[in-house]
């Protein structure tokens, strides 16, 4: 098998194994009343893809993952949302895992999560078209920063798993 | 090789240090709750103010039906002395329901779905804004 179709193969397992992962989670009860918060459990996938295949394929990953979200559990305001908030994180995990050198990826997942959700409000604000919604805030960074953390660890465990003939 | 180490040291304690912070402040304007007079409810149906309660000189209960024109989507709200809560709403989630009732100042219940924002100011705030009360 060329190179290119293992590749193709494996960042569609890889946006299957995301979308998967969203689904469930989308079944656990919320634990607080507050929009927003819920564990984020697809940025384990969002995490790995950075590191493994790359992040060029990560950010196709979180697109497929958002886009095929929408359209099967969704609507447009959802997927709205979730563009905010993933590509936020995306890019604040990038930046932050060059700068931590690859290190500590749990306080890079942190930070993604705090972002993730910083950048819902402010969609939220452009949508609702109040600044009321800020006042979730405060909620929204704490937990943004506890799933972070725990995404984090489980991505940086997940990458220490050899898997055989893994193709990359 | 000994300054490359440091310098990844310090950039980990001070990323560190930023989420702490942010954690901290959070914590503290969730714990941090202001005094209890001149409590004004504010109702906002897609971006504009339908609605303005003085919580303090309510008397009983008041029920309020939000629709906006065009819309499908409802919630049912209920004012009184105590707070503001909402009672039905058509959305998927019913987070604004499970929210319960508010009654500090900045505390807030949103319902992303039917773009409805109920919050808790003071007198002062929002005078700016063209209200009229429903």
């Amino acid at each position: 098998m060329d190179k290119k179709t293992v590749k193709t193969a494996y960042i569609g397992l890889l946006s299957a194994l995301s979308l998967g992962i969203y689904a469930l989670e989308s079944l656990i009860p919320p634990v607080l009343p507050i929009p927003g918060i819920k564990p984020g459990l697809s940025n384990i996938i969002t995490l790995y893809a950075l590191r493994k295949p790359g992040k060029k394929e990560a950010a196709l990953i979180l697109t497929v993952r958002i886009l095929l979200s929408g359209l099967l559990f969704g609507n447009v305001l959802s997927v709205l949302y979730s563009f905010a908030g993933g590509y936020a994180a995306l890019f604040t995990e990038l930046i932050c895992d060059f700068l931590l050198k690859r290190k500590h990826l749990y306080l890079t997942g942190a930070f993604g999560g705090l972002f993730h959700n910083l950048f819902q409000l402010i969609a939220a604000f452009f949508l609702m078209g109040s600044a009321y919604v800020f006042s979730y805030m405060p909620y929204l960074a704490i937990s943004g920063i506890i799933t972070g953390l725990f995404t984090g660890l489980a991505a940086h465990y997940l990458l220490k798993v050899r898997i055989p003939s893994h193709p990359l | 090789m000994k300054t490359e180490k440091n310098r990844e040291k310090i950039t980990f304690f001070i990323m560190t240090g930023i989420l702490l912070m942010t954690a901290l402040i959070s914590l503290a304007f969730i714990l941090m709750k202001g005094s209890e007079s001149g409590r004004t409810t504010v109702i906002i149906s897609e971006g504009k103010v339908i609605g303005r309660y003085d919580l303090d000189l309510m008397e009983g209960e008041k029920r309020i039906t939000v629709q906006p024109e065009g819309s499908r989507g409802f919630n049912e709200i209920l004012i009184s002395k105590e707070g503001v809560c909402i009672t039905d709403s058509d959305c998927k989630g019913k987070d604004c329901i499970k929210t319960g009732t508010i009654s500090h100042f900045g505390e807030t219940i949103a319902c992303l779905p039917n773009r409805l924002i109920i919050t808790i100011t003071s007198d002062d705030e929002y005078s700016g804004y063209d209200a009229r009360t429903y």
